[in-house]
């Protein structure tokens, strides 16, 4: 078990640096010259003078040799600087991670816990009753939910709680301690809307092996040695039933990281994801770097506990300990 | 042996396309909707021409933001373009977008995949650790950062969504050779001095192509939804082109509220066109793996 962890943990490391040597190249062979593209972009004629343009260079660190510019880089994301400063801005990266990493780490883990608290006894109702009313109404459920794009189903709610309830979310993002309502108010919708998404194949996978588990010969014996139905259903059954789950939210933790982007654009959040698309649109790559630099950190170190979650859940792991 | 197997084959009918397609509408009628749906909907896309009943991007001051009616299906938008008209050159874009991507993501990984577990050793290994760090980025975050880069284009688009398949092929490709390459066939050829090129080509590939294609048709539905998130954020197809989800961008911008078919139109198409994609994928998932049926 301590060896199971130890690889883990050990795997991590090299996945991260190649995903952020993969995010490093992509910014470096950009047709053209990067500080050409950002000085066409935001002069008005396209004209520019040679000196503003040494001095974009120089800000960028253009002049140094690929090796060194991806050592000072990764060393001031994991020193805390993530990259120096924002082109458009000219604000440290820093202070906008700061201001941007917890929302979006709240709508993850929110839409997460929704999910996983609404969608395992989901599963579990419609595994025991299959092929009847509450199997069907799940199935609806998670079918809908997989089909129907979570921007356009934000829109559609946006577009029915202001046209029949005439409701529509505080305009700012407050934190939770300064105005608990109104965020509740304004992280409700884009949670709802994820986690009916990430619920979808979380429901299909929890049915589906309830469905097997219970047709395995030591649910026989533990209902034949006169357990309770609710034991038999909820320990023994659905713990073994447990790890493919845990598998799949894992799988599509990156689908639900991905819907970040747009349902905090939408919503207007000012998360990570709305800042990198922000970013992106006006041409500022030292903060398109960072920025997706750290979404891919999260989402390693989510996959990272999830596999970690199998040493909670396998009871074939926790019995031998 | 071999002539008892032939005598088998021989008493087995033969069953026509039409007799096996009669078939497929017989056991999977969900998958059979889906793959209905999609015909007509490639149908619609090839001949979005004749279908539209209007210019695609004509502009008409006096044809603003109407509602829905006989001479506008769909209504119209801000700038009085047909909105049935653009909603049906949106399926060309997303068809369009969704087959290319796949088709490029599909053979570079395939290739990748076999050629990984065949070789094995160092060269799997690090095969491995870069599919890994691919697969660490959340799909659309992949997307959009190569489109940030690279420039919003239709060509993009389509390279950047099959960056992010390739790996995922990659895995499942490598994971199925594996198996395929201890199989007895492949000694035997291996014995007979094949080359390591002709077992890969010959052998290993042909056998992994089932669960391949299975996943292929699945990831459609996610490389449309891909396409149509990167051009509602404004980073996709460029306009005027007409893709869903840059319609749906467009319909937020001030009138939502008001012209609600701006939005629920182009909204409908995609989510109908990824469910039959789901559905398909699901039949043809139970038809070609009957170990991951009802998962």
């Amino acid at each position: 078990m301590q060896g199971y962890v130890i690889r883990r943990l050990l795997l991590f490391i090299p996945t991260i640096i190649i995903a952020s040597l993969i995010i490093f190249g992509v910014m470096r062979v950009i047709p053209g010259d990067v500080a050409l593209i950002i000085l066409g972009a935001s002069g008005e004629t396209g004209q520019f003078d040679d000196k503003q343009y040494e001095a974009l260079k120089k800000q960028l660190g253009l002049n140094d040799n690929l090796a060194v510019q991806y050592g000072r880089w990764s060393w001031s994301m994991i020193s805390g600087g993530f990259g120096g400063r924002s082109l458009e801005s000219n604000l440290p990266i820093r202070e906008i991670v700061a201001r941007r990493l917890p929302v979006t780490l709240q709508l993850t883990f929110y839409a997460m816990g929704i999910s996983m608290l609404l969608s395992i006894p989901l599963g579990v109702f419609a595994a025991i009753y299959q092929d009847k009313f509450p199997d069907y109404f799940v199935r609806v459920f998670s079918i809908a939910g997989l089909s129907v794009p979570n921007f356009y189903l934000a829109l559609l709610a946006i577009l029915f709680l202001s046209t029949w309830f005439n409701w529509t979310p505080p305009l700012v993002y407050r934190n939770i301690w300064e105005d608990p309502v109104d965020h509740a108010l304004k992280m409700m919708w884009p949670t709802m809307v994820m986690a009916w998404g990430y619920s979808s194949y979380i429901v299909r996978v929890t049915r589906s092996n309830m469905l097997e588990v219970l047709r395995q010969d030591y649910i026989r014996t533990a209902r034949s040695k006169g357990l309770g139905e609710t034991v038999v259903l909820w320990r023994h059954a659905l713990r073994n039933a447990l790890i493919p789950v845990i598998t799949i939210a894992g799988i599509y933790v990156g689908t639900l990281l991905g819907g970040t982007v747009v349902l905090e654009r939408i919503f207007s959040l000012p998360g990570i994801g709305n800042g990198i698309v922000v970013a992106a649109t006006g041409r500022d790559y030292p903060l398109v770097q960072s920025l997706a630099t750290l979404l891919v950190f999260i989402m390693l170190a989510i996959n990272l506990l999830v596999d970690l979650a199998y040493l909670v859940v396998d009871p074939r792991i926790s019995y031998s300990s | 042996m071999a002539e008892n197997l032939n005598a088998v084959n021989a008493l087995r009918p033969k069953r026509s396309i039409r007799e096996k397609a009669v078939d497929f509408f017989v056991k999977k009628p969900l998958g059979a909707t889906g793959a209905v749906i999609l015909g007509l909907l490639i149908v619609t896309a090839v001949f979005a021409d004749f279908v539209g009943t209007h210019e695609r991007d004509t502009q008409n001051v006096n044809e603003r933001l109407l509602e829905p009616s006989s001479d506008h299906y769909f209504g119209t938008d801000q700038y009085g373009r047909d909105n049935f008209t653009r909603v049906v050159h949106g399926a060309r874009v997303s068809i369009y977008v969704g087959l290319f991507s796949v088709a490029i993501g599909t053979i570079f990984g395939t290739i990748l995949g076999a050629v990984s577990a065949y070789v094995g050793g160092k060269f799997d290994l690090i095969v491995q650790r870069i599919v890994d760090a691919f697969m660490g980025f959340p799909g659309l975050i992949l997307a959009l950062v190569l489109v940030a880069t690279l420039g919003a284009s239709l060509t993009n688009v389509i390279i950047a969504i099959s960056v992010v398949l390739t790996p995922r092929m990659t895995r499942l490709a490598r994971s199925s050779s594996l198996s395929i390459r201890e199989e007895v066939y492949v000694l035997a050829s291996q014995s007979i001095g094949a080359s390591g090129m002709r077992i890969v080509l010959r052998h290993v590939l042909p056998n992994v192509m089932a669960p391949i294609f299975v996943f292929a048709t699945s990831y459609l539905g996610t490389a449309i939804i891909i396409e149509a998130s990167l051009s509602f954020l404004g980073l996709g197809v460029p306009p005027p082109m007409p893709s869903w989800g840059l319609m749906l961008n467009e319909a937020t911008r001030g009138f939502f509220e008001t012209s609600w078919w701006l939005s629920f139109f182009p909204g409908m198409a995609l989510s109908l066109v990824v469910f039959s994609f789901a559905l398909l994928g699901d039949a043809l998932r139970d038809i070609f793996d009957p170990r991951l049926r009802g998962s």
